[in-house]
């Protein structure tokens, strides 16, 4: 069976039309996502990737009705995630993304901070078995990556070569049958 | 004295990644070199450069495209250090692994470099 993979988030429509037809995605969702970057406004017909904060944002985040996947609860001095929201997020099926735009934006320190802050939220996530999605959070086509190039961020997570390619394919897929068995 | 020759058990394999530039500006082949070693050295160290066996091979400028030597333990680290860049020679772009070949042949055949050519 071959695997179908998704970025879940890009900013651009350009993104979307290059991600597709170039690098060879099955599909770049653009449209159908709604980013909320602060506030609440959910959309019940979109899927809803809401911005972390701090660990009491994030905790409130989760609980959430319409919300369902939390983005980027990693900074590299502190640490805005920890198993009690694992456990909220897997009781209330909301998936945790990293985007490869944030961490472009890092250099020397601050990598390995945020690194090792990747690496402890790789080791609760799986083992409160909760899913993790990798996307490009692109603004621009330059931005983007390939499919396997995307997953192999996993691997700095501490996950396998399969898990990692999980978190591009059937994580995604998982969202989305779940957002439409809500409506 | 004749050496004795290195055993085959021992000997390191190889991959040949099939990279690709995507950029607004054309690259060249000094700037790309420059460029994957500081990613490599900001990224791996250079404990897991030396292990990875890291070389350029060869680089189509018109095209846009190169073979990228690794090892075949270290290719996941590669594959994370090249996917982390996001400038060349202060230009926009990003480089893309388009296959991977377990021979030299068979990159350059896909590469449509001959084996002179290469050298």
């Amino acid at each position: 069976m071959t695997r179908k993979f998704h970025d879940l988030l890009v900013h651009n429509e350009e993104c979307v039309e290059f991600g597709e037809k170039e690098l060879g995605y099955f599909k770049v969702h653009g449209k159908d996502v709604n980013y909320v970057e602060k506030g609440y406004k959910t959309d019940k017909n979109k899927i809803n990737i809401l911005e972390a904060g701090d660990l009491k944002r994030n905790k409130k985040i989760i609980r959430t009705n319409n919300a369902d996947v939390l983005l980027n609860p990693v900074e590299p001095d502190e640490r805005p995630f920890d198993t009690s929201i694992a456990e909220i997020a897997r009781e209330n099926d909301v998936a945790v993304a990293i985007t490869l735009k944030k961490l472009l934006e890092y250099r020397g320190t601050d990598k390995i901070k945020y690194f090792r802050s990747l690496q402890y939220l790789g080791k609760i996530l799986r083992r409160r078995k909760c899913p993790l999605i990798i996307t490009s959070g692109a603004k621009e086509k330059l931005e983007m990556r390939k499919p396997m190039d995307l997953a192999s961020i996993a691997h700095i997570a501490g996950y396998s070569k399969e898990e990692a390619l999980e978190t591009i394919s059937n994580n995604v897929e998982k969202i989305n049958t779940i957002k439409n068995d809500r409506k | 004295m004749n050496k004795k020759p290195f055993p085959s058990t021992l000997k390191e394999k190889n991959r040949y990644m099939l990279i690709k530039i995507h950029s607004n500006q054309k690259i060249s082949r000094n700037q790309l070199i420059k460029e994957i070693w500081r990613s490599a050295f900001e990224n791996l160290g250079a404990l897991n450069i030396s292990e990875s066996g890291l070389w350029l091979m060869d680089f189509n400028e018109e095209e846009q495209k190169g073979i990228l030597r690794t090892n075949n333990k270290k290719q996941q680290e590669v594959r994370i250090m090249l996917t982390l860049i996001n400038n060349i020679g202060n230009k926009r772009a990003f480089i893309s692994i388009e296959k991977v070949h377990g021979t030299l042949k068979k990159s350059r055949k896909q590469l449509k470099i001959t084996e002179k050519e290469g050298k």
